[in-house]
């Protein structure tokens, strides 16, 4: 079997097997990915056998570094057996002592080679929501307008961004994205974006990316500072009024409920709101130190 | 003989207003030559002038009691348009006060222009029924009809209210802070808290008009907070002074605190253009002390080695961009005591790891 990274430069080869959305995902700071072929002279789409996407988690913390698999692709058996071998190694290399995954496209003989790897599998409710953006705009509680001190994310230049984000990054759990400080102000949506500004200084955000299936995922909603709750609410209210303005109706929106807070906030703004069912595994890849 | 005991009433009064006017007139005769925390002093300054009216209008109301025994229409007049008036004064006093505290928590005037709309409305709703009451006694005095005169039982109550409502305000936006950040701090809102709510009901319970000078005393506190807090001050820098660092490890020592990081900056440019790029950059819980020679120190509650580096690279670059020389250092604490771990730094001779240069040699 024969490995070759995917990355940036090679990804528009499997576009249609990948995906729009993950073959973005490809280009950033954590995420890795291999691709297995039969013949090392051969790598093309047709004769891709196995591929899996990762992304690395608390790399640059001071917690255990993790691995998140973020998708796997079997097309020939005994091919991701294979791939999951690689994979094995390469995490060990990154210092990586966990895995983990929470998948919706996998069939039984996917499940049961994860299982046989190690990956201790159990069915369960996604972290992931998916919400209409019309159900945004019915909520009550974001009707009004939002107040003319929260700025679109358009209008504030890149040292704003920066300064801004340097006073966020301070709280270790304000992003939900692994690389969120090295991402540029262009990788997010600046129509729907926004901020709030406080004497002149950026007090905190709303980013949302929008992927290029059109799927829209809020990463950074966080605010410092006093009346930093309703700073958050107003911009919820801009970016809500903003994405209604830009997209249609029935554009979906993935908030992933990674902490208490995220979801007690869906809980109460979408009462009853399940998440799709999955499956999730998790192995050890390294004993702690 | 009654009229006698009055006159020596309103004599007493009169020179408690006389004590309230010296009380303010040396507030600020030791604050005027103070240079750092000048909005905060502005406002103080509202409060004192506001409170010298409201002594003025008390004792000339006493004095023409004195004078005229309270036994013409125009006097009577007088005394009642004094009432309002000294009401609204004092609800000035009080949410002038109210700003400040909120200005001395947070340091910004965009917070202030966004909480107040709101939170002045039972104010200038006062103000609007104190104003209609002094239109009825100019009418009344107009129209020589007596009757219209005698409401001001009901606006003196509501003013109580709002004075207790703004009271409360405050004690709650002091709470909030005080759990929001771990730092600490030197508003202290207690004395004037009290002082207004006793100026209040020895006002409204005895004969003796105390409010003006009860409003002096807790200017007192006003004016003790505001110089506590410039005595930690770098007014050059905007950042607290070397004296702060004690009152950080008291801080850290009394609350049990462990962990965190001081960040040492040091420069042999401009030390206040530096303050400049630190201040924009300034997270939530950081604090920031000058301690003189072009020295820095960021305390902050992080140990992320990760973020601590993200934050410096990034104000070295943006220190070099505007062509200041900066050299960085971090230092995680331990489980060492605060004023080992703040010695060694200050000195210099502490490396990144906690230990000092003398320690490791030792070793």
């Amino acid at each position: 079997m024969f490995f070759q990274e995917l990355h940036e430069s090679n990804i528009h080869k499997y576009k249609e097997i990948v995906g729009k959305d993950r073959a973005e995902d490809i280009s950033r700071y954590f995420f890795r990915g291999i691709a297995c072929f039969d013949d090392p002279d051969d790598d093309s789409e047709e004769s891709l056998k196995a591929a899996m996407i990762w992304e690395l988690k608390s790399a640059e913390s001071d917690e255990d570094t993790a691995s998140e698999i973020t998708w796997v692709y079997d097309a020939e058996p005994g091919s991701l057996e294979a791939a999951l071998d690689e994979y094995s190694k390469r995490v060990r290399d990154e210092d990586v002592r966990r895995s983990f995954f929470e998948l919706t496209d996998i069939g039984n003989n996917e499940k049961d080679v994860l299982s046989l790897s190690g990956f201790n599998l159990s069915s369960a409710e996604s972290r992931d929501l998916r919400i209409c953006l019309k159900e945004f705009g019915e909520l009550r509680a974001l009707r009004r307008k939002a107040p003319n001190y929260i700025y679109n994310l358009g209008s504030i230049d890149s040292d704003q961004f920066e300064q801004g984000m340097i006073k966020i990054m301070f709280n270790q759990n304000a992003a939900a994205l692994e690389d969120m400080y090295y991402l540029p102000k262009e990788w997010f949506d600046e129509k729907v974006s926004c901020c709030v500004m406080t004497d002149g200084c950026v007090n905190g955000f709303l980013l949302v990316h929008r992927y290029p299936s059109g799927l829209i995922r809020p990463v950074l909603f966080y605010s410092v500072g006093a009346d930093s709750n309703y700073n958050l609410l107003d911009m919820m209210r801009y970016s809500v009024h903003a994405a209604l303005a830009e997209y249609p109706d029935d554009t979906p929106v993935l908030i992933r409920r990674r902490t208490k807070s995220v979801s007690k906030l869906t809980d109460k703004l979408f009462p009853g709101k399940k998440g799709e069912a999955v499956i999730s595994g998790k192995r050890i890849e390294q004993e702690d130190r | 003989m009654q009229e006698l005991q009055w006159s020596s009433l309103f004599a007493i009064n009169v020179v408690l207003d006389g004590i309230a006017l010296v009380i303010i007139a040396v507030l600020l005769v030791r604050i005027i030559p103070m240079k750092q925390n000048l909005t905060e002093i502005r406002m103080f300054y509202g409060m004192c002038v506001m409170n010298i009216l409201l002594a003025v209008i008390d004792a000339v109301k006493f004095l023409q009691f004195i004078l005229f025994a309270n036994n013409n229409t125009v006097s009577e007049a007088y005394v009642m348009i004094c009432i309002p008036v000294g009401e609204i004064l004092s609800m000035m006093i009080v949410v002038q006060w109210l700003l400040f505290v909120n200005f001395s928590l947070h340091q910004s005037r965009d917070l202030i222009r966004r909480r107040y709309p709101v939170i002045l409305i039972p104010f200038f709703a006062a103000v609007i029924l104190q104003l209609g009451s002094i239109v009825l006694v100019i009418a009344g005095f107009i129209s020589k009809r007596s009757e219209t005169l005698f409401e001001g039982d009901i606006l003196y109550f509501l003013s109580a209210l709002i004075l207790l409502f703004y009271i409360a305000v405050a004690i709650v936006i002091v709470h909030r802070e005080k759990k929001r950040k771990r730092l600490p701090r030197f508003v202290a809102i207690v004395p004037m808290a009290i002082c207004v709510l006793f100026g209040y009901l020895l006002d409204l319970f005895t004969n003796f008009s105390l409010l003006p000078l009860f409003l002096a005393a807790g200017l007192i506190s006003v004016e003790y907070s505001i110089m506590k807090q410039s005595s930690y001050e770098d007014y050059k820098t905007g950042y607290f002074n070397r004296k702060y660092v004690r009152k950080i490890m008291d801080y850290i020592e009394h609350n049990e605190i462990k962990g965190g990081t001081v960040i040492r900056f040091s420069t042999e440019s401009d030390a206040s253009s530096f303050a400049k790029i630190l201040h924009r950059m300034e997270p939530d819980n950081n604090k920031t002390i000058f301690m003189g020679d072009g020295l820095f120190l960021v305390v902050s509650e992080t140990q992320s080695e990760a973020v601590i580096n993200r934050y410096t690279s990034v104000i070295i670059r943006e220190s070099e961009r505007r062509g200041l020389n900066i050299k960085e250092e971090h230092f995680t604490r331990t489980d060492e005591e605060p004023e080992e771990f703040f010695a060694g730094i200050i000195h210099g001779n502490r490396d990144r790891n906690g230990a000092s240069a003398e320690e490791r040699e030792k070793v």
